[in-house]
């Protein structure tokens, strides 16, 4: 979400995490990058900078994205917005990480399928179970 | 298409999640759901979503990915679902690492599916596929 032009104008930028919503007390560059934003955010909450929000050193804004709001009648400031991502389903270009733990993943199923398969009885009524539930598992992997 | 839907603490939905830029295998990321989700969170139990076709319903690393930094945001945990044409699961957020989830297959012939389960399924048009 991007309405704002690039101006060299200061922002109000406000921050959701943990259950909480604050805005850090200075203005920041409208202009600045989101990843100078997450930046400065994870730092703020991290040593708990931001009036409203719980100092956690911990804090983790990896996987959050930075909204920007052009100034309004209501509200003469631009405004800045992280949030948490939102997006659901495959990436369209999987990462290297990715592929590998999809691969580890099905490799290991396959392992466990030849075990079954040498460890259990063939009457086994057990056996006809675990292979069926592999098997969906495997052919379930959509996104690998 | 894949769709999402909030779902309260009653077990009913809250918000259904159905842009246009919805596609067969993704749901972008949203100004608009994280709202949703934002003004719900006091009764929000879970939030489900569609994959396409009719295999097993796992998580992608998007999906996992996701679920954290939304239950980061909140600061609690949530249930997801994940659904395909014929089967679902419950996914949680179990550590200790950040991205290690457990998963419960739901099972149609030894428990009652959640009724906006079958809606889900019917908004996925997986019959379109």
């Amino acid at each position: 979400m991007n309405d704002l032009v690039v101006t060299g104008a200061q922002a109000r930028l406000n921050i959701t995490y943990a259950g909480s919503n604050g805005d850090l007390p200075d203005l920041v560059s409208q202009d600045a990058t989101d990843a100078t934003i997450l930046a400065m955010v994870t730092e703020a909450v991290r040593s708990g900078s931001v009036p409203g929000l719980l100092a956690d050193p911990n804090a983790d804004f990896s996987d959050f994205v930075v909204d920007r709001f052009a100034p309004t009648e209501a509200r003469p400031l631009p405004l800045l917005q992280v949030r948490p991502k939102t997006p659901f389903g495959a990436s369209e270009v999987p990462s290297a990480e990715e592929w590998i733990r999809c691969a580890a993943e099905l490799e290991l199923l396959r392992g466990v399928e030849v075990w079954v398969r040498s460890n259990l009885p063939v009457v086994d009524p057990t056996l006809s179970v675990l292979l069926d539930a592999l098997s969906a598992l495997r052919g379930g992997k959509p996104r690998c | 298409m894949e769709v999402a839907v909030l779902v309260g603490e009653d077990g009913e939905p809250l918000y259904w999640h159905a842009p246009a830029e919805n596609s067969s295998v993704s749901i972008p990321d949203s100004t608009e759901l994280w709202a949703q989700i934002w003004e719900h969170r006091e009764r929000l139990r879970g939030i489900a979503h569609s994959h396409p076709g009719d295999g097993f319903a796992s998580p992608s690393h998007e999906d996992i990915t996701t679920f954290r930094a939304i239950e980061l945001a909140l600061g609690r945990s949530l249930m997801w679902w994940i659904t395909t044409k014929e089967h679902a699961v419950t996914i949680r957020l179990c550590g200790p690492n950040p991205l290690d989830f457990s998963y419960l297959h739901l099972d149609a012939e030894r428990e009652s599916l959640p009724r906006w389960l079958n809606e889900l399924r019917k908004r996925s048009k997986y019959d379109n596929e």
